[in-house]
């Protein structure tokens, strides 16, 4: 289908006649209005399929006991094969949209057929048991997708998957030990990283069947790189990250397994696809690039690993010779005693005489028959606090002492420099992959991806917007931000539409050049 | 068109296939396994996915005095009928015991020389806000000859539990 704008341009050109051009325009604006019209169908059709979904999936939720079992399981069992069976006959009968959209009730009512059965015999409700149905569930709707000719089932199938994997994992992992934090997110970003490694050799084993689910695997492939570089843009996940180990207990057999079938899928889809020459060489390249990059932004992580921690003052306790005791830097006041080295403080001067001759950095004063302190020295507390997160900063000072760790929140001290330009490096990276998936939308002629790139992006802003809230705090901060974020949203008002719109413009042309639909 | 209709019965029947083998899978101790009472202490939240249900912690859930085991190890726990005619621990073993009645659970996790076993049969679920008694409860379970066990049904002082449900009402 040709739109107008090049109808106009073939007319300015002179390629067609006047006539030529009247008799495009009516036919391609027929042609649009029938495919909105279909749209249409098939969105009303979708939204009654998600309906009677929602309605099977509170009833089992109730528990329904006045309904035997077996009835329950029948009807539940009938509806779902009268879903697929009508929606193939619907298809038959050229109603389409409504026939897909069966077809898709038939795998979701699947799936809460699953459910029930469980909710029957009374399984258990851990992660594992929920990961046994998912895995009865995916897999299943992936064959119905392929077998009915369904893109919506192969949607579902993925959506399933996500969880699955998820969930699968964690189940792996929980019945070994408590897992550290910078292990599991680890394992999280592999696990997303060789899923969109899947995809991509899927997508591209499709493109060259021309199979069409082509941009499907499209699709989600750059879903999960997104992803993972949207967790890689976090300051707090940094150095969580960089505490990974590869001999962790992170590394359970099932993530293992899961790495190696997936690049087991990536390579077999590439080596078909090149084999059949209709991939191109860059397109691989470009597509082993990305991954070199987010190893190298992965490992690089580790860097900053130990370099996150709280420096806090000593205390007489943690000079263990009598020479270093005595020698104790400001304000501390030492003495040995007993083989330990002990804090002096005021109340061990006894009389006034005592007290007066006590050393001048206690502020010692006489009061009502005590030796009192005046006013407490925290200035050994200012001065460490302020080298936390920087560690050998925090060891050179004598005053000071080092205590790692790299919880979520420690963040909020401040990351280490090394870190914080890596979190730089990431946010810069980030765009620019957004950016290279527009162009790759546009090249393959896709609007999905565009709109997902563009969604991205918006949410990256966003969530950056948010982290300098929570990073700056105070009137003036709040007062700036406020203003910013408000120009910000009014210029996107504007911009951001007019962007999309060109995008997609181009996109679909490039998308009618080459055939995709 | 032909393709289609293919296609269509080869999803019907896999689907008929895995739904009808999930129910047998858990019908066959049920059909083959020997019933048994086991002892309880019952809480009672809510699964966002599957309802209300009571989770039913067993006497035999933790047992003291065993070494040797890892989380995630199989436990057979061989059981001796009292003279109330429930079902108690009688010994402990790593593997499946030649003779006697036993039940086969998992090690969840492993406190000093006590393990925390589930034997998947910690799930009762009923209707939402259905009245039951939550005192004096005890479970009849089927195991199959492997020691899978499959919750029967649960009994009040012995008896089968009478649920209240609540009325039918359209805006329930």
């Amino acid at each position: 289908m040709v739109n107008k704008k090049q109808i106009k341009q073939w007319l300015k050109d002179g390629t067609i006649s006047q006539a030529q051009a009247k008799k495009m325009l009516a036919d391609s604006s027929q042609s649009q209005h029938k495919e909105k019209s279909n749209k249409f169908i098939a969105v009303v059709a979708t939204i009654g399929a998600v309906l009677i979904f929602i309605g099977f999936a509170w009833l089992i939720a109730k528990n329904w006991h006045q309904i035997p079992n077996v009835i329950k399981i029948m009807i539940l069992v009938f509806a779902t094969l009268a879903a697929f069976v009508s929606g193939v006959l619907s298809r038959q009968h050229n109603h389409e949209g409504i026939g897909r959209s069966l077809i898709t009730l038939g795998a979701l009512l699947y799936i809460l057929s699953l459910f029930l059965i469980s909710q029957i015999y009374h399984l258990a409700t851990t992660t594992q048991h929920y990961a046994w149905l998912l895995f009865f569930a995916w897999p299943i709707i992936l064959i119905t997708a392929y077998l009915l000719n369904s893109p919506e089932n192969l949607v579902v199938s993925m959506i399933v998957f996500f969880p699955w994997v998820i969930l699968q994992y964690y189940s792996s992992i929980s019945k070994i030990s408590f897992l550290s934090e910078g292990g599991t997110i680890f394992s999280f970003i592999l696990i997303f990283l060789s899923a969109g490694a899947l995809l991509f050799g899927l997508s591209t084993l499709h493109n060259s069947l021309k199979h069409r689910f082509t941009n499907i695997y499209r699709f989600w492939t750059v879903f999960y790189f997104l992803l993972i570089f949207y967790i890689l843009s976090f300051q707090s996940f940094l150095p969580i990250l960089s505490e990974y180990s590869f001999e962790g207990k992170a590394f359970s057999f099932f993530l293992v397994l899961f790495i190696i079938l997936c690049f087991f899928g990536f390579i077999l889809g590439t080596l078909f696809s090149v084999s059949k020459t209709s991939i191109s060489l860059k397109e691989i390249v470009g597509f082993i690039g990305v991954l070199a990059i987010l190893f190298i932004l992965i490992l690089s992580t580790k860097m900053g690993a130990g370099l996150m921690g709280s420096c806090n003052a000593k205390s007489c306790y943690d000079f263990k010779t009598s020479t270093d005791c005595v020698s104790a830097p400001s304000p501390l006041v030492c003495e040995w005693k007993v083989n330990s080295c002990r804090q002096i403080s005021c109340y061990n001067f006894k009389t006034e005489t005592e007290c007066s001759s006590a050393p001048a950095k206690l502020n010692c004063n006489w009061e009502n028959n005590n030796c009192m302190q005046q006013r407490r020295d925290s200035s050994a507390y200012e001065i460490c606090r302020q080298y936390n997160n920087q560690k050998s900063q925090c060891s050179s000072q004598s005053l000071c002492k080092w205590t790692p760790s790299y919880g979520f929140l420690d963040s909020s001290r401040g990351l280490p420099t090394s870190l914080w330009l890596l979190w730089i490096i990431n946010n810069f990276v980030f765009i620019g992959f957004i950016i290279l998936i527009l162009w790759y939308g546009q090249r393959i002629g896709s609007t999905k991806i565009v709109n997902l790139a563009l969604f991205a992006f918006i949410l990256e802003v966003i969530t950056r917007y948010i982290g300098f809230w929570f990073d700056f705090r105070g009137y003036f901060a709040f007062s700036v931000l406020a203003i910013l974020g408000g120009l910000l949203l009014i210029f996107s008002a504007w911009f951001v539409p007019k962007w999309r719109r060109k995008l997609l413009d181009e996109t679909q042309s490039s998308e009618q050049q080459r055939g995709f639909k | 068109m032909k393709k289609q209709y293919i296609g269509l019965m080869i999803v019907v029947s896999i689907i008929l296939v895995v739904v009808f083998s999930f129910i047998l899978y858990n019908q066959w101790p049920l059909m083959t396994g020997d019933k048994i009472v086991l002892a309880t202490q019952p809480v009672d939240p809510f699964d966002p996915f599957r309802g209300q249900y009571m989770t039913i912690n067993y006497e035999i859930s933790r047992i003291s005095d065993v070494e040797g085991f890892e989380e995630g190890n199989p436990i057979y726990i061989s059981l001796k009928e009292d003279e109330q005619g429930i079902w108690r621990k009688d010994d402990v073993s790593k593997s499946k015991p030649q003779r006697g009645d036993f039940i086969k659970g998992e090690v969840i996790s492993i406190h000093g020389n006590s393990v925390r076993i589930e034997y998947g049969i910690e799930q009762f679920f009923f209707e939402r806000h259905a009245q039951l008694p939550t005192r004096n409860i005890t479970v009849e379970v089927s195991v199959a000859s492997s020691g899978r066990a499959k919750l029967s049904q649960m009994l009040h002082n012995g008896e089968p539990i009478e649920i209240e449900y609540e009325k039918f009402d359209i805006k329930s």
